[in-house]
Parts: C-alpha cells; sequence; structure tokens
C-alpha cells in the first residue's frame, strides 16, 4: 500500500497474567483511512485496540511485550505520557457511555481538561462544530443542555463521537461501536465513519463481517490471539489467501 | 405449664402440622392416576397449615402478654381487705406495686402479715394464670391446625395462600417499625408540651442562657433555672462543625485511595484497619480526648501565645472526628467503586488523568452516596455523647470559639437525667423538650441534605 503508515505495530505480545493474549503482532494501519479488525470472540481484537492508546495501563495485570509505533514514537517508551497519547488516540467504548452530565458538558468535558478554548464562545463554537461533525446536531440543537443519558442508545454513541472528536485526535479507535445499536441506528454511524474518513485514522474492531466490508478499506482477521491474514477489505472477502480467513468469512469458523 | 414446656409443645405441634399437611397432599396427589393433581406443590400445604397455626398462637400470645397484668390487679384488688386499701389513702394502685414488688423468697421482717398474704397469693395467681392461658393457646393452636389441614383439597390453592401471608407479615413488620418510630415522637411531643407550659417556648428556643440545676428539696443550693437552648445547640454545632472538618476530608480523600489508586492487596488491608476505628467504644475515645488530645494541645496552642481551655471543644470534636472517619470513608468507598467502569474509561479514553476523572466524573456520580454517609456521620457526631462529657465539659458556653469549653444537646440530657429527680419539675421535662428539638433540627438537615443530593446528582443509569 501506498499510503502513509500512521501506526506500526513490532511483534507486540500482551499477557493478562500468565495467559497469552496476543502472540507476535505485526500489523501497519494507513493514514487517513478505516482499518477493521474481525475475528471471533476473545480472538484479541479488542486487547489489541486498547493497547493503541494505553487503555491497557487501567488493567492491573496486563502486561506488553513488544513496539507499537505511532508516527514513528515507541507509545511505550518510558518518555510518552498515556494521557497525552490518549488526547491524541481517542477511544469509543462498545456501550455507550456518555458522562452523566448534559448534552453539552459531555462534549466539553475534553476541551476544558486541555484547554482547547480560549473563552466561553470559543468552547461554544467548539462543541457545536462536534456534534455537527458527529451528525448529531439537528437532533438535539433545542436540548443541548438536557442529560446527555436521556439520548437514545444511537445518539448516545454519536454523542461519545462528537465528545471524543472535540480534542481533535489524529486516530480513533471503535470497539464494536454498533453492537448495542439497531439497524438504523448503525447505518447512521456507518455514514458517520465514511465522513469521519476524511480527517482521522479509524481503527474499528466489529463482530459484523458485513460491517467490515462497508465500511473499511483495511481488514485485519484475529483468530486465537494471532493476526491471521492482513489485506485490502475487498480482497480479503474476495479472495482471502488464509484457509482459517476464508472458513470465517464463509461462516464454517466463529 | 411453664413456658419452656408451652414453646416446645408449639415447635412440636408446628412440625407435625407441617409434616401432616405436606403428607396428606402427597397423598392426594398420589391417588390421582390421570388429570389434574392438587394446583399447588404438596409442600406449600405443609407450609400454610404451619403458618396459620404460627401466627394464631402468636397473636393470642401477644394478648395474653398485655392483658395479664390488668386481669391480675383486678384479681389482687379482690383479694385485699378493704381496710387496709384504706389505710393507704383508699387508692389500691400503690398497694398492688408494694405486693407485687415483695420479693416472697426473701422477706424484709417486719413486713405487714397481710401484705405478705397478699403477695404468696399474687404469686400463685401469676403461675396459675399462665398455665391457663397456656392451655387455652394450645387448644386454640390445635384447632388451627386440624382446620388448615382439613382445608386440603384440590379448591384450595395453597402456594397462593402462603405467598398472600407472607406479604402480610412482611407489612406487619415494617409497620411495627414506623408504629415504633411514632410513638418515641409523640411521647417526646407530649412531655415537651408539658415542659413549655412551664417555661415560655420562646425563652427556650432563643434563650441565651442556660442554666437548668433547679432546687428540688427545701434548703438545697441551685439555680432559680433559666432554659435558654442557644448556648447547647450552639455548642452542638460548634463541636459538629469541628468533627467533621477533620472527618469529611480525612473520610472522603481515604475513602478515593482506596477506591481508585490503591492495589487490591493494599485496599483489602487498610479498610479493615480503618474499620476498626468504628469498632472502639467511643469511652475509649473520650478519655484519649481528655487525657491525651487536650492537654497536648493545651501545650501545643500554648506555644503559639493562644490560650484554651483544658476543656475545649477543639479536642472533643477533633476526637469526634476521628472516630467518624470510618462511617465516610467506608460508605463513600463503597458508592465511588459503584460507579460504573464505563464512565471512568471514558474519561481516561479522552485523555483525562487520574484526578481529573475523580473530580469531575466520579464523585458528582457519587455525590448521592457520598451525602448519605456525610449525613450519617454528621447525625453520629450530633449524638455523641461521652467524648463530650469527658473532653468538652458541662458548662454551657455561648462562643464560637474552639478553644473553649461548651456543651451539647445530649449531654445537658444526660445531666438533667442524672441524681435527683421530680418527674414533673421543668428541669426533668427539659430533657424532652430538648430532644425533641434535636430530632427536629436532624430532620430538617436531612430533608435539605436530600434536596440539594437530588437537585446536583448525575444519574449514572
Amino acid at each position: 500500500m501506498a499510503e502513509k503508515i500512521k501506526i506500526s505495530t513490532k511483534k507486540v505480545n500482551v499477557f493478562y497474567g500468565d495467559k497469552k493474549a496476543l502472540e507476535n503482532i505485526n500489523l501497519e494501519i494507513p493514514e487517513k483511512k478505516v482499518t477493521s479488525l474481525i475475528g471471533p470472540s476473545g480472538c484479541g481484537k479488542s486487547t489489541f485496540i486498547r493497547c493503541l492508546n494505553r487503555m491497557n495501563d487501567t488493567i492491573d495485570i496486563c502486561r506488553i511485550e513488544g513496539k507499537i509505533i505511532i508516527d514513528n514514537e515507541d507509545i511505550y517508551s518510558k518518555e510518552i505520557d498515556p494521557v497525552l497519547l490518549r488526547a491524541k488516540v481517542g477511544m469509543v467504548f462498545q456501550k455507550p457511555n456518555p458522562f452523566p452530565k448534559s448534552i453539552f458538558e459531555n462534549v466539553a468535558y475534553g476541551p476544558r481538561i486541555h484547554g482547547l478554548a480560549k473563552s466561553d464562545d470559543e468552547l461554544d463554537e467548539l462543541v457545536t462544530q462536534s456534534l455537527v461533525k458527529a451528525g448529531l446536531f439537528q437532533e438535539i440543537k433545542d436540548r443541548i443542555h438536557e442529560p446527555g443519558t436521556s439520548l437514545s442508545g444511537g445518539q448516545q454513541q454519536r454523542l461519545c463521537i462528537a465528545r471524543t472528536i472535540a480534542i481533535s485526535p489524529q486516530i480513533i479507535l471503535m470497539d464494536e461501536p454498533c453492537s448495542a445499536l439497531d439497524p438504523i441506528a448503525t447505518a447512521v454511524i456507518e455514514e458517520l465513519i465514511d465522513e469521519l474518513a476524511k480527517n482521522f485514522t479509524i481503527v474499528i474492531v466489529t463482530h459484523s463481517m458485513q460491517q467490515a466490508a462497508r465500511v473499511s478499506q483495511q481488514t485485519a482477521f484475529f483468530h486465537m490471539g494471532n493476526l491471521i491474514e492482513v489485506g485490502l477489505t475487498d480482497q480479503i472477502f474476495s479472495t482471502p489467501s488464509q484457509k482459517k480467513t476464508q472458513d470465517y468469512i464463509t461462516g464454517k469458523i466463529g | 405449664m411453664g413456658f419452656w414446656s408451652f414453646f416446645f409443645i408449639i415447635v412440636f405441634l408446628g412440625l407435625t402440622t407441617q409434616w401432616y399437611g405436606t403428607n396428606k397432599a402427597l397423598k392426594l396427589n398420589s391417588n390421582i392416576k390421570e388429570g389434574p393433581k392438587l394446583p399447588s406443590l404438596p409442600s406449600y400445604y405443609g407450609a400454610n397449615a404451619f403458618l396459620w397455626l404460627v401466627i394464631s398462637v402468636l397473636f393470642f400470645l401477644i394478648v395474653w402478654v398485655f392483658s395479664k397484668p390488668h386481669i391480675l390487679d383486678y384479681i389482687l384488688i379482690q383479694n385485699i381487705p378493704k381496710a387496709l386499701i384504706d389505710e393507704f389513702g383508699g387508692t389500691p394502685n400503690m398497694l398492688i406495686d408494694i405486693v407485687k414488688a415483695t420479693d416472697i423468697s426473701n422477706i424484709f421482717p417486719g413486713t405487714n402479715p397481710i401484705i405478705i398474704e397478699n403477695a404468696l397469693y399474687y404469686n400463685k395467681i401469676d403461675k396459675l394464670s399462665d398455665s391457663i392461658a397456656y392451655s387455652i393457646i394450645l387448644f386454640v393452636g390445635l384447632t388451627v391446625s386440624i382446620f388448615s389441614i382439613n382445608r386440603i383439597s384440590f379448591l384450595f390453592k395453597a402456594r397462593q395462600a402462603v405467598e398472600k401471608t407472607n406479604i402480610n407479615l412482611l407489612i406487619l413488620c415494617s409497620t411495627i417499625a414506623i408504629i415504633a418510630t411514632i410513638g418515641i415522637i409523640l411521647s417526646l411531643i407530649f412531655e415537651a408540651l408539658r415542659f413549655f407550659e412551664k417555661v415560655n417556648f420562646f425563652d427556650f428556643l432563643f434563650g441565651f442562657n442556660w442554666s437548668p440545676q433547679t432546687a428540688i428539696r427545701e434548703g438545697q443550693v441551685a439555680s432559680d433555672g433559666a432554659f435558654g437552648a442557644i448556648p447547647i445547640f450552639s455548642g452542638t454545632l460548634l463541636i459538629t462543625f469541628v468533627a467533621m472538618f477533620v472527618a469529611i476530608p480525612i473520610g472522603l480523600f481515604s475513602a478515593i485511595y482506596l477506591a481508585e489508586y490503591a492495589k487490591p492487596s493494599v485496599r483489602s488491608t487498610f479498610k479493615p484497619i480503618l474499620e476498626i476505628l468504628a469498632g472502639v467504644p467511643t469511652v475509649v475515645y473520650g478519655f484519649f480526648a481528655a487525657i491525651t488530645v487536650g492537654p497536648f494541645l493545651k501545650n501545643f496552642v500554648g506555644e503559639f501565645g493562644f490560650t484554651i481551655a483544658s476543656e475545649s471543644a477543639i479536642a472533643a470534636g477533633g476526637v469526634m472526628g476521628i472516630m467518624i472517619i470510618p462511617f465516610i470513608s467506608s460508605l463513600s468507598d463503597d458508592v465511588i467503586r459503584a460507579v460504573p467502569q464505563n464512565l471512568r474509561d471514558g474519561s481516561y479514553a479522552m485523555g483525562a488523568t487520574k484526578s481529573e476523572t475523580v473530580k469531575k466524573i466520579i464523585l458528582p456520580a457519587a455525590l448521592p452516596g457520598i451525602m448519605g454517609a456525610v449525613l450519617l456521620a454528621i447525625s453520629r457526631a450530633i449524638g455523641e455523647t461521652m467524648i463530650v462529657v469527658m473532653a468538652a465539659g458541662i458548662a454551657a458556653n455561648l462562643t464560637l470559639n474552639p478553644f473553649e469549653s461548651v456543651t451539647t444537646v445530649t449531654v445537658q440530657i444526660v445531666t438533667l437525667l442524672v441524681g435527683d429527680q421530680e418527674f414533673d419539675s421543668a428541669k426533668t421535662l427539659a430533657a424532652f423538650a430538648l430532644g425533641i428539638t434535636l430530632f427536629f433540627a436532624t430532620l430538617f438537615l436531612n430533608i435539605v441534605a436530600l434536596r440539594i443530593v437530588q437537585k446536583y446528582r448525575e444519574k449514572y443509569d
């Protein structure tokens, strides 16, 4: 692939206590493209995505070997502050988790802690822009000061996306963002992902192969803690080179 | 029949009834080869019969306990000669009390022989009446259990009946709790009203002078009595404030540390140690405050040129604060841990630090629980008596200076009710007035705090 590589992992092993969750993962993720990670439950794809913004640091028993390089820097080196890293690598979770605050405060949360807005007007503008980009603004513009938890599931998930893009990350990680949503809300989010890929590098974990096929340009297939195959999405779904990949996408395993 | 033999017979009867009921239902079912069986499982038929037996026995037992004194008094009066009643001023109540209080195994020489005779008589009818009552109740129980076993048929839905009985029992228990509360409040109110017949309500509530030790005998040296409650309420507030000043930050911060930062191994050692603080008897805290903290503060503050009384609000309040720490830390720790992990993850994923997450996400979400913990701690502080008696004194000074000696409402209630008493003197009744005022003050505080929580809480699900 000719694109610029945003993230590359070199010989990454991850352990939970004594249990090896990921083994020797070497993966390159192109900039401003959507990369989807597919594979059966427990194959390590969520573990992998949580390594990319060091969310696994919050789990005591989790241990990581190898290198994960973002923009020529090893994010696990001592000089990297995980807090700053996470401002650059945002994350959207499986279950929508808006803070128990108003819609406005949810989006303003990140800019406030990072001091991204110099005045209240600027903050208003930033919040509005983020909600617009997340495709939520039109629906909720009259009730921006109502609790974020009062929104529907799909709206909550878009609120979480708005919250993430408000701090202008370069990479957005999405951990099965549609698994708790109905098909219509899913379609809206998928459209949004297409739109976001113009400005952000997106890594999405998904259980739905159709979703991977619809939204991503690159697909990586994980199985039992190993990266089996990675390639252009079209190629993976039409002519996979590995037997396991073929079995998975045709429904024989998983 | 003594109580214990009665008790064991009832237990035996209950178990037999249950066993017999279940067996009868089983037998009925086994006779059916085809078609519908009993509408409920056999064990429910046994349980239903058992419940009815227990409930009816308990009911009649309670009726007996409450009616027994009246019946016995009545019988006793019939037995006492009229002449002796006249000797005791025409009313038999006092005489009855004397007769009942006479210990027949240890009679003082010189006791009136008629009283001894009646005491023996009372002892006899006491035992006899119990035996009769127990026999009647046993008979009733037996009838009920035969009746409820007879009821077992294909039309009777025992499962629903047991469910209904259970609900009613639960309702009964919660009603008892409510009635007890109402009873306590009512008795406080009525006694307080008697106090306010003697002392003006506003003089009590807004008076600046508290000196209640009035003379109750001729020639006793005492004050004239002044019942202005402001100094003791201000003392209570001052000590509570000092205690909270110590307990809230230490308790809350240790809760945050335990819940958010500490490793599981550290947490499992620290938390029990903190909770030991709650198990220390308050009297130990009291002499710790009086003997160790008080003199230490006196020297320490003296270094800086301040004067401090040996009994001071700050010594009592400070030690009380230490005592209350585990209430706040343990409860807050639980509510902080109850905040869902995905909120923390969301915040960390935004590039927030741990302390930012705690401050902006976790504490607001846990606020109602933390407020509850603080309220509980405040009630503990207001109600605490022993530490104050020992370390802050009993002098009702009107001051906001924590270095001076003050007193609290509960301490005053204690000092009013120890020593020589006269039940209808203003001094004694003042305890009830203080009690009810304290009750309303705490109630008001609770309502305000609940309102605040409702307004600012951030609901997370």
